[in-house]
Protein backbone atom coordinates (compact mmCIF):
# COMPACT_ATOMS: atom_id res chain seq x y z
CA UNK A 1 0.00 0.00 0.00
CA UNK A 2 1.30 3.34 -1.43
CA UNK A 3 1.35 5.90 0.73
CA UNK A 4 0.00 9.71 -0.56
CA UNK A 5 1.37 12.78 -0.60
CA UNK A 6 -2.01 14.45 1.51
CA UNK A 7 -1.11 12.32 4.22
CA UNK A 8 2.25 13.53 4.84
CA UNK A 9 3.47 16.74 6.49
CA UNK A 10 6.23 18.30 4.50
CA UNK A 11 8.85 17.41 8.16
CA UNK A 12 7.35 14.16 8.18
CA UNK A 13 8.09 13.97 4.14
CA UNK A 14 11.55 15.50 4.55
CA UNK A 15 13.04 13.38 6.88
CA UNK A 16 11.96 10.42 5.58
CA UNK A 17 13.11 11.82 1.79
CA UNK A 18 16.62 12.28 3.69
CA UNK A 19 16.73 8.60 4.97
CA UNK A 20 15.88 7.65 2.30
CA UNK A 21 18.58 9.11 0.37
CA UNK A 22 21.19 8.33 2.80
CA UNK A 23 20.16 4.37 2.44
CA UNK A 24 20.67 4.68 -0.98
CA UNK A 25 23.95 6.28 -0.95
CA UNK A 26 24.98 3.48 1.37
CA UNK A 27 23.28 0.86 -0.74
CA UNK A 28 25.03 2.28 -4.35
CA UNK A 29 28.81 2.31 -2.60
CA UNK A 30 28.34 -1.59 -1.25
CA UNK A 31 27.26 -2.89 -5.14
CA UNK A 32 29.97 -0.64 -6.26
CA UNK A 33 32.42 -2.50 -3.91
CA UNK A 34 31.70 -5.81 -4.93
CA UNK A 35 32.47 -4.77 -8.82
CA UNK A 36 30.06 -7.11 -10.40
CA UNK A 37 29.61 -5.61 -14.17
CA UNK A 38 27.01 -8.05 -14.66
CA UNK A 39 24.62 -6.51 -11.66
CA UNK A 40 23.46 -3.60 -13.94
CA UNK A 41 21.52 -5.38 -16.66
CA UNK A 42 20.44 -7.90 -13.77
CA UNK A 43 19.19 -5.43 -11.49
CA UNK A 44 17.40 -3.77 -14.66
CA UNK A 45 15.15 -6.76 -15.71
CA UNK A 46 14.80 -8.17 -12.39
CA UNK A 47 13.35 -4.86 -11.53
CA UNK A 48 11.00 -5.39 -14.59
CA UNK A 49 9.80 -8.49 -13.85
CA UNK A 50 8.75 -7.94 -10.54
CA UNK A 51 6.88 -4.91 -12.35
CA UNK A 52 5.07 -7.39 -14.50
CA UNK A 53 4.64 -10.17 -11.89
CA UNK A 54 3.03 -7.88 -9.68
CA UNK A 55 0.46 -7.34 -12.11
CA UNK A 56 -0.62 -10.78 -12.66
CA UNK A 57 -2.65 -11.84 -10.20
CA UNK A 58 -2.99 -15.63 -8.39
CA UNK A 59 -6.34 -16.30 -6.25
CA UNK A 60 -6.02 -16.29 -2.01
CA UNK A 61 -6.68 -19.94 -0.61
CA UNK A 62 -10.00 -20.25 0.82
CA UNK A 63 -11.30 -16.59 -0.64
CA UNK A 64 -12.82 -15.22 -3.69
CA UNK A 65 -10.05 -12.57 -3.59
CA UNK A 66 -6.75 -12.39 -5.79
CA UNK A 67 -3.47 -11.12 -4.21
CA UNK A 68 -0.12 -10.25 -5.89
CA UNK A 69 3.52 -10.27 -5.50
CA UNK A 70 5.44 -7.70 -3.35
CA UNK A 71 8.72 -8.60 -4.19
CA UNK A 72 11.45 -7.54 -1.53
CA UNK A 73 12.31 -10.30 -0.11
CA UNK A 74 12.18 -12.39 -3.55
CA UNK A 75 14.82 -9.65 -4.83
CA UNK A 76 17.14 -9.61 -1.97
CA UNK A 77 16.90 -13.60 -1.95
CA UNK A 78 18.21 -13.90 -5.55
CA UNK A 79 20.80 -10.41 -5.57
CA UNK A 80 21.35 -9.58 -1.86
CA UNK A 81 19.65 -7.41 0.02
CA UNK A 82 21.45 -4.24 -1.40
CA UNK A 83 20.86 -4.87 -5.07
CA UNK A 84 17.32 -5.86 -3.79
CA UNK A 85 16.60 -2.79 -2.08
CA UNK A 86 17.93 -0.55 -4.79
CA UNK A 87 15.78 -2.21 -7.21
CA UNK A 88 12.68 -1.91 -5.15
CA UNK A 89 13.46 1.92 -4.71
CA UNK A 90 13.43 1.81 -8.62
CA UNK A 91 10.10 0.13 -9.43
CA UNK A 92 8.94 2.94 -6.17
CA UNK A 93 10.30 5.76 -8.37
CA UNK A 94 9.03 4.30 -11.67
CA UNK A 95 5.57 3.92 -10.40
CA UNK A 96 5.36 7.68 -8.50
CA UNK A 97 7.30 9.39 -11.52
CA UNK A 98 5.32 7.09 -14.59
CA UNK A 99 2.30 5.28 -13.39
CA UNK A 100 1.42 8.56 -10.83
CA UNK A 101 1.27 5.55 -7.53
CA UNK A 102 2.16 6.93 -4.57
CA UNK A 103 3.29 10.35 -4.27
CA UNK A 104 6.54 12.38 -5.16
CA UNK A 105 6.50 13.82 -1.31
CA UNK A 106 5.73 10.69 0.31
CA UNK A 107 8.13 8.93 -1.88
CA UNK A 108 10.77 8.58 0.81
CA UNK A 109 8.40 7.33 3.09
CA UNK A 110 7.23 5.06 0.27
CA UNK A 111 10.63 3.47 0.08
CA UNK A 112 11.29 3.19 3.92
CA UNK A 113 8.01 1.61 4.31
CA UNK A 114 8.04 -1.21 1.09
CA UNK A 115 12.01 -0.83 0.67
CA UNK A 116 13.74 -0.51 3.09
CA UNK A 117 11.72 -3.01 5.84
CA UNK A 118 12.15 -5.79 3.53
CA UNK A 119 15.54 -5.72 1.98
CA UNK A 120 17.63 -3.90 4.53
CA UNK A 121 15.33 -5.26 7.84
CA UNK A 122 13.40 -8.14 7.14
CA UNK A 123 16.07 -10.20 5.08
CA UNK A 124 19.22 -10.11 6.94
CA UNK A 125 17.69 -10.51 10.24
CA UNK A 126 15.40 -12.97 9.41
CA UNK A 127 15.10 -14.67 5.91
CA UNK A 128 19.27 -15.56 6.04
CA UNK A 129 19.39 -17.01 9.81
CA UNK A 130 16.05 -18.64 9.20
CA UNK A 131 16.99 -20.26 6.08
CA UNK A 132 20.33 -21.26 7.31
CA UNK A 133 23.32 -22.58 5.56
CA UNK A 134 21.85 -26.12 4.19
CA UNK A 135 19.03 -24.04 2.14
CA UNK A 136 16.66 -26.67 3.14
CA UNK A 137 12.66 -26.18 1.66
CA UNK A 138 11.06 -26.35 4.68
CA UNK A 139 13.46 -23.65 6.04
CA UNK A 140 12.84 -21.45 3.07
CA UNK A 141 9.23 -21.37 3.41
CA UNK A 142 9.36 -20.95 7.13
CA UNK A 143 11.83 -18.19 6.22
CA UNK A 144 10.35 -16.46 3.78
CA UNK A 145 6.59 -16.57 5.64
CA UNK A 146 8.29 -14.81 8.62
CA UNK A 147 10.29 -12.44 6.92
CA UNK A 148 7.31 -11.40 4.99
CA UNK A 149 4.97 -10.87 7.31
CA UNK A 150 7.62 -9.26 9.59
CA UNK A 151 8.16 -7.01 6.70
CA UNK A 152 5.05 -6.06 6.10
CA UNK A 153 4.23 -5.52 9.35
CA UNK A 154 7.12 -3.09 10.14
CA UNK A 155 5.79 -1.27 7.10
CA UNK A 156 2.01 -1.03 8.38
CA UNK A 157 3.62 0.57 11.53
CA UNK A 158 6.12 2.80 9.71
CA UNK A 159 2.92 4.24 7.91
CA UNK A 160 0.87 4.74 11.20
CA UNK A 161 3.51 6.31 12.78
CA UNK A 162 4.40 8.62 9.25
CA UNK A 163 0.88 9.10 9.40
CA UNK A 164 0.34 9.92 13.05
CA UNK A 165 2.92 12.29 12.97
CA UNK A 166 1.79 14.23 10.09
CA UNK A 167 -1.42 15.17 12.03
CA UNK A 168 -3.74 14.26 9.23
CA UNK A 169 -6.06 11.52 11.18
CA UNK A 170 -7.36 12.00 14.69
CA UNK A 171 -7.45 8.14 15.12
CA UNK A 172 -5.45 7.19 18.26
CA UNK A 173 -2.28 5.39 17.24
CA UNK A 174 -2.90 2.09 19.31
CA UNK A 175 -6.65 2.18 17.01
CA UNK A 176 -4.89 3.03 13.91
CA UNK A 177 -2.67 0.42 15.02
CA UNK A 178 -5.38 -2.31 15.74
CA UNK A 179 -6.43 -1.23 12.57
CA UNK A 180 -3.39 -1.70 9.92
CA UNK A 181 -1.81 -4.33 11.65
CA UNK A 182 -3.99 -7.71 11.52
CA UNK A 183 -4.74 -6.60 7.70
CA UNK A 184 -0.94 -6.53 6.98
CA UNK A 185 -0.45 -10.10 8.98
CA UNK A 186 -2.75 -11.63 6.39
CA UNK A 187 -0.94 -9.72 3.46
CA UNK A 188 2.43 -10.87 4.69
CA UNK A 189 1.52 -13.80 5.13
CA UNK A 190 0.30 -14.74 1.51
CA UNK A 191 3.07 -12.65 0.12
CA UNK A 192 5.21 -15.19 2.19
CA UNK A 193 3.60 -18.07 0.51
CA UNK A 194 4.02 -16.90 -2.71
CA UNK A 195 7.90 -15.83 -2.54
CA UNK A 196 8.50 -19.23 -0.95
CA UNK A 197 6.32 -20.64 -3.85
CA UNK A 198 8.94 -19.19 -6.01
CA UNK A 199 11.67 -19.53 -4.02
CA UNK A 200 11.23 -23.14 -4.32
CA UNK A 201 10.85 -23.29 -7.69
CA UNK A 202 14.25 -21.57 -8.38
CA UNK A 203 15.50 -23.74 -6.16
CA UNK A 204 14.28 -26.91 -7.84
CA UNK A 205 14.70 -26.32 -11.54
CA UNK A 206 17.78 -23.71 -11.22
CA UNK A 207 19.61 -23.68 -7.71
CA UNK A 208 22.80 -22.00 -9.25
CA UNK A 209 20.78 -18.55 -9.03
CA UNK A 210 20.40 -19.22 -5.38
CA UNK A 211 23.70 -20.97 -4.83
CA UNK A 212 25.71 -18.21 -6.30
CA UNK A 213 24.66 -15.57 -4.06
CA UNK A 214 24.44 -17.54 -1.20
CA UNK A 215 27.88 -18.93 -1.35
CA UNK A 216 28.97 -15.40 -1.59
CA UNK A 217 27.06 -14.61 1.63
CA UNK A 218 27.94 -17.29 3.92
CA UNK A 219 31.36 -16.47 4.61
CA UNK A 220 30.19 -13.23 5.85
CA UNK A 221 26.70 -14.66 7.15
CA UNK A 222 27.04 -13.49 11.35
CA UNK A 223 23.19 -14.16 11.41
CA UNK A 224 21.61 -17.02 13.90
CA UNK A 225 18.42 -17.97 15.81
CA UNK A 226 19.79 -15.39 18.80
CA UNK A 227 19.44 -12.80 16.34
CA UNK A 228 16.23 -13.76 15.31
CA UNK A 229 15.06 -13.24 18.88
CA UNK A 230 16.88 -10.10 19.47
CA UNK A 231 14.89 -8.95 16.52
CA UNK A 232 11.39 -9.85 17.95
CA UNK A 233 12.20 -8.82 21.30
CA UNK A 234 13.40 -5.25 20.46
CA UNK A 235 10.18 -5.04 18.23
CA UNK A 236 7.96 -6.19 20.96
CA UNK A 237 9.25 -4.11 23.27
CA UNK A 238 9.03 -0.40 20.71
CA UNK A 239 5.44 -1.78 20.01
CA UNK A 240 4.74 -2.51 24.02
CA UNK A 241 5.81 0.33 24.92
CA UNK A 242 4.16 2.36 22.47
CA UNK A 243 0.71 0.73 23.20
CA UNK A 244 1.36 1.47 27.30
CA UNK A 245 2.36 4.94 26.66
CA UNK A 246 -0.92 5.49 24.26
CA UNK A 247 -3.08 3.12 26.19
CA UNK A 248 -2.45 5.68 29.48
CA UNK A 249 -2.82 9.07 27.12
CA UNK A 250 -6.01 8.08 25.39
CA UNK A 251 -9.47 7.60 27.56
CA UNK A 252 -11.02 3.91 26.21
CA UNK A 253 -14.03 3.41 24.02
CA UNK A 254 -16.90 3.83 27.20
CA UNK A 255 -15.09 6.73 28.39
CA UNK A 256 -14.38 8.52 25.28
CA UNK A 257 -18.07 8.17 24.56
CA UNK A 258 -19.07 9.34 27.66
CA UNK A 259 -16.69 12.26 27.04
CA UNK A 260 -18.30 13.03 23.30
CA UNK A 261 -22.22 12.66 24.43
CA UNK A 262 -21.38 15.10 27.36
CA UNK A 263 -19.33 17.57 25.48
CA UNK A 264 -22.11 17.35 22.83
CA UNK A 265 -24.63 18.05 25.09
CA UNK A 266 -22.62 20.98 26.66
CA UNK A 267 -22.12 22.12 23.11
CA UNK A 268 -25.65 22.08 22.34
CA UNK A 269 -27.19 24.17 25.34
CA UNK A 270 -24.60 26.70 24.11
CA UNK A 271 -25.39 27.38 20.63
CA UNK A 272 -28.11 29.94 20.19
CA UNK A 273 -31.68 29.44 18.71
CA UNK A 274 -31.91 28.28 15.10
CA UNK A 275 -32.24 31.53 12.57
CA UNK A 276 -34.96 31.45 10.32
CA UNK A 277 -33.26 32.19 7.43
CA UNK A 278 -29.94 30.45 6.35
CA UNK A 279 -26.86 32.24 8.19
CA UNK A 280 -23.82 31.44 6.39
CA UNK A 281 -20.11 31.71 8.10
CA UNK A 282 -17.28 33.39 6.70
CA UNK A 283 -15.51 30.05 6.48
CA UNK A 284 -18.17 28.56 4.54
CA UNK A 285 -18.46 30.99 2.11
CA UNK A 286 -15.09 31.14 1.56
CA UNK A 287 -15.50 27.76 0.18
CA UNK A 288 -18.42 28.36 -1.80
CA UNK A 289 -16.42 31.31 -3.54
CA UNK A 290 -13.41 29.44 -3.93
CA UNK A 291 -14.74 26.78 -5.38
CA UNK A 292 -16.97 29.43 -7.42
CA UNK A 293 -13.49 31.22 -8.81
CA UNK A 294 -11.73 28.18 -9.56
CA UNK A 295 -14.61 26.57 -11.91
CA UNK A 296 -14.34 29.92 -13.44
CA UNK A 297 -10.64 29.41 -13.91
CA UNK A 298 -11.18 25.81 -15.52
CA UNK A 299 -13.75 27.20 -18.07
CA UNK A 300 -10.77 29.16 -19.31
CA UNK A 301 -8.46 27.01 -19.25
CA UNK A 302 -10.74 24.53 -20.88
CA UNK A 303 -11.13 27.67 -23.50
CA UNK A 304 -7.03 27.79 -23.78
CA UNK A 305 -6.91 24.12 -23.94
CA UNK A 306 -5.64 24.16 -27.94
CA UNK A 307 -4.20 27.14 -27.51
CA UNK A 308 -0.68 25.71 -26.72
CA UNK A 309 -0.74 22.36 -28.59
CA UNK A 310 1.57 21.56 -31.51
CA UNK A 311 -0.14 21.68 -35.13
CA UNK A 312 -0.04 18.39 -36.40
CA UNK A 313 1.90 17.72 -39.10
CA UNK A 314 0.38 16.06 -42.39
CA UNK A 315 2.46 12.69 -43.30
CA UNK B 1 -3.38 -2.04 -12.51
CA UNK B 2 -3.95 -4.22 -15.41
CA UNK B 3 -0.81 -5.16 -17.63
CA UNK B 4 -2.56 -3.30 -20.46
CA UNK B 5 -3.43 -0.25 -19.06
CA UNK B 6 0.21 0.49 -17.62
CA UNK B 7 1.58 -0.36 -21.39
CA UNK B 8 -0.70 2.39 -22.37
CA UNK B 9 0.11 4.97 -19.42
CA UNK B 10 3.53 4.13 -20.07
CA UNK B 11 3.46 5.10 -23.89
CA UNK B 12 0.63 7.89 -23.57
CA UNK B 13 3.16 9.66 -20.97
CA UNK B 14 5.59 9.78 -23.51
CA UNK B 15 3.51 11.38 -26.51
CA UNK B 16 1.53 13.85 -24.01
CA UNK B 17 4.65 15.60 -23.71
CA UNK B 18 5.40 15.88 -27.44
CA UNK B 19 2.09 17.46 -27.90
CA UNK B 20 2.70 20.93 -25.99
CA UNK B 21 5.04 23.68 -26.73
CA UNK B 22 5.17 24.68 -23.72
CA UNK B 23 7.09 21.80 -22.43
CA UNK B 24 9.37 21.28 -25.00
CA UNK B 25 10.73 25.28 -23.68
CA UNK B 26 11.01 23.77 -20.36
CA UNK B 27 13.12 21.85 -18.72
CA UNK B 28 12.41 18.54 -16.63
CA UNK B 29 14.42 20.42 -13.40
CA UNK B 30 12.45 23.41 -13.28
CA UNK B 31 9.03 21.10 -13.69
CA UNK B 32 10.84 19.33 -11.01
CA UNK B 33 11.30 22.03 -8.84
CA UNK B 34 8.11 24.02 -9.15
CA UNK B 35 6.17 20.28 -8.44
CA UNK B 36 7.99 19.98 -5.14
CA UNK B 37 7.56 23.75 -4.15
CA UNK B 38 3.97 23.58 -4.47
CA UNK B 39 3.93 20.32 -2.84
CA UNK B 40 5.53 22.11 -0.04
CA UNK B 41 3.39 25.14 -0.09
CA UNK B 42 0.48 22.75 0.00
CA UNK B 43 1.19 20.80 2.74
CA UNK B 44 2.00 23.23 4.80
CA UNK B 45 -1.00 24.60 4.77
CA UNK B 46 -3.11 23.88 8.14
CA UNK B 47 -6.01 21.18 7.67
CA UNK B 48 -8.59 23.34 8.63
CA UNK B 49 -8.85 26.28 6.63
CA UNK B 50 -10.51 24.62 2.96
CA UNK B 51 -10.87 27.45 1.70
CA UNK B 52 -7.39 28.21 1.38
CA UNK B 53 -7.15 25.23 0.22
CA UNK B 54 -8.86 25.51 -2.95
CA UNK B 55 -6.66 28.06 -4.35
CA UNK B 56 -4.03 25.91 -4.71
CA UNK B 57 -5.91 24.37 -7.72
CA UNK B 58 -4.86 27.31 -9.62
CA UNK B 59 -1.84 25.59 -10.36
CA UNK B 60 -3.55 22.54 -11.84
CA UNK B 61 -5.92 24.52 -13.71
CA UNK B 62 -3.30 27.15 -15.66
CA UNK B 63 -0.84 24.28 -16.00
CA UNK B 64 -3.58 22.05 -17.78
CA UNK B 65 -3.56 24.16 -20.72
CA UNK B 66 0.11 24.84 -20.91
CA UNK B 67 0.89 21.39 -21.27
CA UNK B 68 -2.19 21.13 -23.57
CA UNK B 69 -4.30 18.15 -21.14
CA UNK B 70 -7.66 19.06 -20.58
CA UNK B 71 -8.61 19.78 -16.72
CA UNK B 72 -11.23 17.34 -16.30
CA UNK B 73 -8.85 14.60 -17.52
CA UNK B 74 -6.61 15.62 -15.00
CA UNK B 75 -9.22 15.75 -12.54
CA UNK B 76 -10.67 12.03 -13.28
CA UNK B 77 -7.39 10.56 -12.92
CA UNK B 78 -6.76 12.01 -9.87
CA UNK B 79 -10.24 10.45 -8.36
CA UNK B 80 -8.17 7.67 -7.90
CA UNK B 81 -6.38 8.32 -4.72
CA UNK B 82 -9.87 8.91 -3.21
CA UNK B 83 -10.49 5.49 -1.66
CA UNK B 84 -7.43 5.49 0.18
CA UNK B 85 -7.75 9.02 1.47
CA UNK B 86 -11.41 8.72 2.72
CA UNK B 87 -10.08 5.06 4.76
CA UNK B 88 -7.66 7.28 6.49
CA UNK B 89 -9.80 10.70 6.43
CA UNK B 90 -13.05 9.01 7.44
CA UNK B 91 -12.10 8.81 11.57
CA UNK B 92 -12.11 12.52 11.55
CA UNK B 93 -15.69 13.43 11.28
CA UNK B 94 -16.40 10.40 14.44
CA UNK B 95 -13.90 12.09 16.35
CA UNK B 96 -13.74 15.27 16.21
CA UNK B 97 -17.76 16.77 16.45
CA UNK B 98 -17.03 20.33 18.12
CA UNK B 99 -18.65 22.77 15.14
CA UNK B 100 -16.88 24.26 12.62
CA UNK B 101 -20.00 26.54 11.06
CA UNK B 102 -23.28 26.24 10.56
CA UNK B 103 -25.40 26.08 6.94
CA UNK B 104 -28.95 27.03 8.10
CA UNK B 105 -29.70 24.54 10.57
CA UNK B 106 -27.06 22.15 9.93
CA UNK B 107 -24.48 22.20 11.98
CA UNK B 108 -20.73 20.94 10.06
CA UNK B 109 -18.05 19.63 12.18
CA UNK B 110 -14.28 20.17 12.15
CA UNK B 111 -13.84 16.79 11.87
CA UNK B 112 -15.91 17.17 8.49
CA UNK B 113 -13.90 20.36 7.81
CA UNK B 114 -10.40 18.35 7.91
CA UNK B 115 -11.49 15.01 6.01
CA UNK B 116 -13.41 17.92 2.97
CA UNK B 117 -9.39 19.53 3.49
CA UNK B 118 -8.18 16.02 3.56
CA UNK B 119 -9.82 15.21 0.11
CA UNK B 120 -8.61 18.48 -1.16
CA UNK B 121 -5.02 18.16 -0.35
CA UNK B 122 -4.97 14.43 -2.28
CA UNK B 123 -6.86 15.26 -5.16
CA UNK B 124 -4.52 18.42 -5.68
CA UNK B 125 -1.25 16.70 -5.06
CA UNK B 126 -2.22 13.83 -7.24
CA UNK B 127 -2.66 16.42 -10.21
CA UNK B 128 0.31 18.16 -9.49
CA UNK B 129 1.80 14.54 -10.11
CA UNK B 130 0.27 13.73 -12.74
CA UNK B 131 1.06 17.68 -14.61
CA UNK B 132 4.83 16.56 -13.54
CA UNK B 133 3.98 12.95 -15.23
CA UNK B 134 2.75 14.13 -18.39
CA UNK B 135 4.97 17.57 -19.29
CA UNK B 136 8.20 15.67 -18.28
CA UNK B 137 10.40 12.86 -19.82
CA UNK B 138 11.40 10.53 -18.16
CA UNK B 139 15.13 10.36 -19.22
CA UNK B 140 15.41 13.51 -18.57
CA UNK B 141 14.40 13.13 -15.07
CA UNK B 142 16.98 10.36 -15.27
CA UNK B 143 19.51 12.82 -16.44
CA UNK B 144 18.52 15.49 -14.02
CA UNK B 145 19.70 12.68 -11.15
CA UNK B 146 22.83 12.43 -12.46
CA UNK B 147 23.77 16.08 -12.69
CA UNK B 148 22.51 16.93 -9.67
CA UNK B 149 25.45 14.09 -8.42
CA UNK B 150 22.41 11.22 -7.44
CA UNK B 151 24.24 7.50 -7.74
CA UNK B 152 25.21 6.40 -10.80
CA UNK B 153 23.77 3.07 -10.07
CA UNK B 154 20.41 4.51 -9.32
CA UNK B 155 20.36 6.65 -12.73
CA UNK B 156 21.49 3.73 -14.66
CA UNK B 157 19.29 1.27 -12.94
CA UNK B 158 16.16 3.40 -13.70
CA UNK B 159 17.08 4.03 -16.91
CA UNK B 160 17.71 0.07 -17.38
CA UNK B 161 14.38 -0.70 -15.95
CA UNK B 162 12.81 1.75 -18.08
CA UNK B 163 13.94 0.48 -20.85
CA UNK B 164 12.55 -3.00 -20.09
CA UNK B 165 9.67 -2.27 -18.25
CA UNK B 166 7.68 -2.49 -21.32
CA UNK B 167 9.04 -6.08 -22.88
CA UNK B 168 8.39 -7.38 -19.44
CA UNK B 169 4.68 -5.80 -19.26
CA UNK B 170 4.21 -7.44 -23.05
CA UNK B 171 5.68 -10.57 -21.92
CA UNK B 172 2.96 -10.57 -18.82
CA UNK B 173 0.06 -9.44 -21.41
CA UNK B 174 0.90 -12.59 -23.26
CA UNK B 175 1.63 -14.82 -20.84
CA UNK B 176 -1.73 -13.86 -19.00
CA UNK B 177 -3.47 -14.60 -22.21
CA UNK B 178 -1.84 -17.83 -23.28
CA UNK B 179 -2.90 -19.15 -19.55
CA UNK B 180 -6.53 -18.16 -20.07
CA UNK B 181 -6.84 -18.66 -23.26
CA UNK B 182 -6.14 -22.53 -21.64
CA UNK B 183 -7.73 -21.88 -18.57
CA UNK B 184 -12.12 -22.50 -19.87
CA UNK B 185 -13.03 -18.67 -18.31
CA UNK B 186 -10.72 -18.93 -15.29
CA UNK B 187 -9.47 -15.59 -14.51
CA UNK B 188 -6.35 -16.37 -11.78
CA UNK B 189 -4.70 -18.91 -10.00
CA UNK B 190 -3.48 -21.27 -7.39
CA UNK B 191 -0.15 -20.15 -5.94
CA UNK B 192 1.54 -23.36 -7.16
CA UNK B 193 0.26 -22.61 -11.06
CA UNK B 194 1.09 -19.14 -10.55
CA UNK B 195 4.42 -19.86 -8.88
CA UNK B 196 5.31 -22.74 -12.23
CA UNK B 197 4.38 -19.76 -14.54
CA UNK B 198 6.40 -16.63 -13.05
CA UNK B 199 9.18 -19.20 -12.01
CA UNK B 200 9.59 -19.75 -15.45
CA UNK B 201 9.71 -16.33 -16.36
CA UNK B 202 11.97 -15.47 -13.86
CA UNK B 203 14.04 -18.20 -14.74
CA UNK B 204 14.02 -16.52 -18.65
CA UNK B 205 14.09 -12.97 -17.10
CA UNK B 206 17.94 -14.38 -15.35
CA UNK B 207 19.05 -15.64 -18.54
CA UNK B 208 18.05 -12.40 -20.58
CA UNK B 209 19.96 -10.48 -18.22
CA UNK B 210 23.61 -12.66 -19.02
CA UNK B 211 22.48 -11.98 -22.75
CA UNK B 212 22.03 -8.45 -22.69
CA UNK B 213 25.29 -8.39 -20.70
CA UNK B 214 27.41 -9.78 -23.27
CA UNK B 215 25.77 -7.45 -25.58
CA UNK B 216 26.38 -4.42 -23.66
CA UNK B 217 30.27 -5.54 -23.54
CA UNK B 218 30.47 -6.10 -26.65
CA UNK B 219 29.11 -2.53 -27.33
CA UNK B 220 31.95 -0.78 -25.40
CA UNK B 221 30.05 -1.22 -21.43
CA UNK B 222 32.20 -0.05 -18.87
CA UNK B 223 29.72 -0.43 -15.86
CA UNK B 224 27.19 2.29 -16.15
CA UNK B 225 25.16 3.71 -18.97
CA UNK B 226 25.72 7.52 -20.72
CA UNK B 227 24.03 9.65 -20.00
CA UNK B 228 22.27 11.65 -23.20
CA UNK B 229 22.24 15.50 -23.77
CA UNK B 230 20.57 17.44 -21.34
CA UNK B 231 18.69 20.87 -22.13
CA UNK B 232 20.36 24.12 -20.84
CA UNK B 233 18.72 25.90 -18.28
CA UNK B 234 17.13 28.97 -19.89
CA UNK B 235 15.51 31.98 -18.94
CA UNK B 236 12.46 30.68 -19.48
CA UNK B 237 12.84 28.22 -17.00
CA UNK B 238 14.04 30.85 -14.15
CA UNK B 239 10.53 32.68 -14.72
CA UNK B 240 8.67 29.99 -14.97
CA UNK B 241 10.11 28.82 -11.03
CA UNK B 242 10.20 32.54 -9.74
CA UNK B 243 6.46 33.20 -11.08
CA UNK B 244 5.06 30.12 -9.56
CA UNK B 245 7.17 30.29 -6.49
CA UNK B 246 5.62 34.05 -5.95
CA UNK B 247 2.58 32.61 -6.10
CA UNK B 248 2.95 30.00 -4.30
CA UNK B 249 3.68 32.06 -1.50
CA UNK B 250 0.98 34.55 -1.60
CA UNK B 251 -1.30 31.81 -1.57
CA UNK B 252 0.00 30.42 0.99
CA UNK B 253 0.42 33.58 3.18
CA UNK B 254 -2.81 35.20 2.05
CA UNK B 255 -6.35 33.95 2.82
CA UNK B 256 -7.35 34.95 -0.34
CA UNK B 257 -11.25 34.02 0.05
CA UNK B 258 -12.07 36.15 3.41
CA UNK B 259 -10.54 39.01 1.46
CA UNK B 260 -12.46 38.50 -1.81
CA UNK B 261 -15.78 37.61 0.05
CA UNK B 262 -16.00 39.70 3.26
CA UNK B 263 -18.02 41.76 1.64
CA UNK B 264 -20.44 38.85 1.17
CA UNK B 265 -20.87 37.43 4.47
Amino acid sequence: MHASDALMSPMVASIAGVVSAVLIGVSSNKIKSEHRQDIVPLMGVMGAFVFAAQMINFTIPGTGSSGHLIGGILLSALMGPWCGFITLCSILIIQCLIFADGGLMALGCNILNMAATSCLIAYPLLYKPIAGKSQKPGRIVAAAIISSIFALELGAFGVTLETELSGVTLLPFSKFLTFMLPIHFVIGAIEGIVTSALILFIFRYRKSMLQSHIEKETKENKGSLKMVLLVFGIFALILGGAFSILASEFPDGLEWAIMKVTGDAMMEAETPAMAIMPDYDSNFAGIIGSIIVMIFLWGISSLLLNRFRKPVKER
Amino acid sequence: MKLEKALILLHSNQSAREESVFTSRITSRSMLLVTILYLLFLLSLPLGRPSELIWFALYPIVMSPLISQPYQKIFINSLYILPFIILIGIFNPIYDTSEAFRIGTYKISKGWVIFFSLIIRGLLSMQALIILIKSTGFIEICNSLYKLRCPKIITCQLLMLYRYIGLFIAEGINIRRSVESRGYGKKSYSVKIWATIIGSMLIRTYERSKRIHNSMLSRGFQGFLPMGEMRNWSSLDTLFLFGWCLVFILLRSFDISSIMFSKFI
